[in-house]
């Protein structure tokens, strides 16, 4: 992993987090993310999508996980977020929207309307990668 | 202690669920309450474990306190009594208690009710038939929360909440602050209208059967039910196919959501085209 920083002054950082962290955590990702460049809608897209993978974790891996956020060379915004749960399959990433009846599991389909999203090899729990193109920058 | 400044800026439509460590934090978070509410003008009522102690503590610390207990404007009632009255937890019988103690306040000239109390001793030592009759309470509570002039704040003891129950309460209460914070970890209001309801906050997973409760209660609103949203800041996946659950149970009857642009786009993406009856507008 790279943690170069392309843009923007903030170094990568990194932080734990669980149910009663997960406001907050929304709210250091997004000042982390803006340091970065992230603006307006995709930035609110990039936090949408954050929040689904963490709250994924806490709900279904172990109720907490740690989370780690850079810009990458491509000015691209990129958030690891791990976890020690039961693991998940790339095959999750497969999944279809579920439908309007379903109360749960359109979190990690939502999050890839917006960004990319790949689920990396680990050797225990899960860990996702969501990453987001800064708008105006190629 | 200094608690949370959170709990010191509550209004009306909070429920609050706020985990305690100790007494001391309990009686803290107490102290701060109290003169938040005698300071606005409320009534301030507690359900104690330890009523007498409590008073003692809320008439040393907090200035006005004595006189209020005087006259009415501070209540310090016994828990057990109230919420067990058959040694069995009652949530009809809590709810209830709360609704008449609200009509109270109104009639002796209070602008709103602010509620204390723990349930902990209902959960304390016990089987998971009482853990799901309070997060059933707590879920269900809402609804009179947000149709009455009433802030509450429900204290929960860490030590003897199991994390499983600890997450089932925490989602079931709009907000959840923890009093040695410095900020919510979950804020949402929910307060009905006459059109239907006005939601402002953050929906997540800390706050989510809270949420599909204040909605499920607007599903039966005549006319066209009025989801202003307009305030509400975030609202996660599970949050935005509960809006949407919500405008497809209202049958044939048209429902219009209020809500931030970025709100608005990500209910476009998770299909409120397909739903007839539902309007979606995007505040500028």
């Amino acid at each position: 992993m790279t943690t170069h920083l392309a843009r923007g002054t903030a170094a990568p950082f990194s932080a734990d987090f669980d149910l009663g962290r997960l406001a907050a955590l929304r709210r250091t990702v997004a000042i982390g993310a803006r340091s970065h460049g992230l603006r307006g809608p995709a930035l609110e897209e990039f936090l949408l999508a954050v929040n689904e993978i963490v709250s994924n974790a806490v709900a279904h891996g172990g109720g907490r996980g740690r989370l780690r956020l850079w810009c990458d060379e491509g000015n691209r915004v990129c958030c690891q977020v791990s976890d020690d749960g039961p693991g998940l399959g790339w095959q999750a990433l497969a999944r279809p929207c579920p439908p309007l009846s379903a109360e749960e599991g359109r979190g990690l389909w939502m999050a890839r309307q917006f960004c990319s999203v790949s689920i990396l090899p680990s050797a225990r729990g899960t860990t996702v990668e969501v990453s987001i193109l800064i708008p105006g920058t190629s | 202690m200094n608690v949370n400044p959170v709990l010191d800026h509550l209004d009306i439509g909070d429920h609050v669920c706020c985990p305690v460590g100790s007494v001391e934090e309990c009686w803290a978070v107490a102290a701060a309450g109290t003169s938040c509410g005698l300071h606005a003008g409320h009534k301030v009522l507690f359900f104690a474990d330890d009523p007498d102690g409590l008073s003692g503590h809320l008439a040393a610390r907090v200035p006005g306190a004595r006189r209020a207990l005087t006259n009415r404007q501070l209540q310090v009632q016994a828990g057990a009594a109230s919420y067990a009255p058959q040694d069995t937890f009652d949530g009809d019988q809590m709810i209830d208690r709360i609704a008449s103690e609200a009509v109270l306040a109104q009639r002796q000239g209070f602008s709103a009710l602010r509620v204390s109390g723990g349930l902990s001793a209902v959960l304390d030592g016990t089987g998971d038939a009482d853990a799901d009759a309070v997060v059933d309470y707590e879920t269900r509570v809402n609804t009179l929360l947000s149709q009455e002039p009433i802030i509450a704040v429900c204290h929960y003891d860490l030590r003897t909440t199991t994390s499983e129950v600890w997450q089932r309460l925490v989602a079931a209460h709009p907000t959840t602050v923890v009093p040695t914070g410095k900020q919510a970890v979950s804020r949402l209001r929910g307060l009905r209208t006459r059109a239907g309801i006005r939601l402002a906050g953050e929906a997540d997973l800390a706050n989510h059967a809270a949420l599909a409760h204040l909605l499920a209660d607007v599903t039966a609103a005549p006319g066209t039910c009025l989801i202003d949203a307009t305030e509400l800041r975030f609202a996660d996946a599970r949050a935005l196919g509960c809006l949407l659950r919500t405008a497809e149970s209202r049958g044939g009857r048209a429902t219009v959501i209020a809500c931030p642009a970025h709100v608005a786009e990500c209910l476009r993406v998770l299909g409120a085209d397909r739903i007839p009856q539902l309007t979606v507008r995007a505040a500028a």
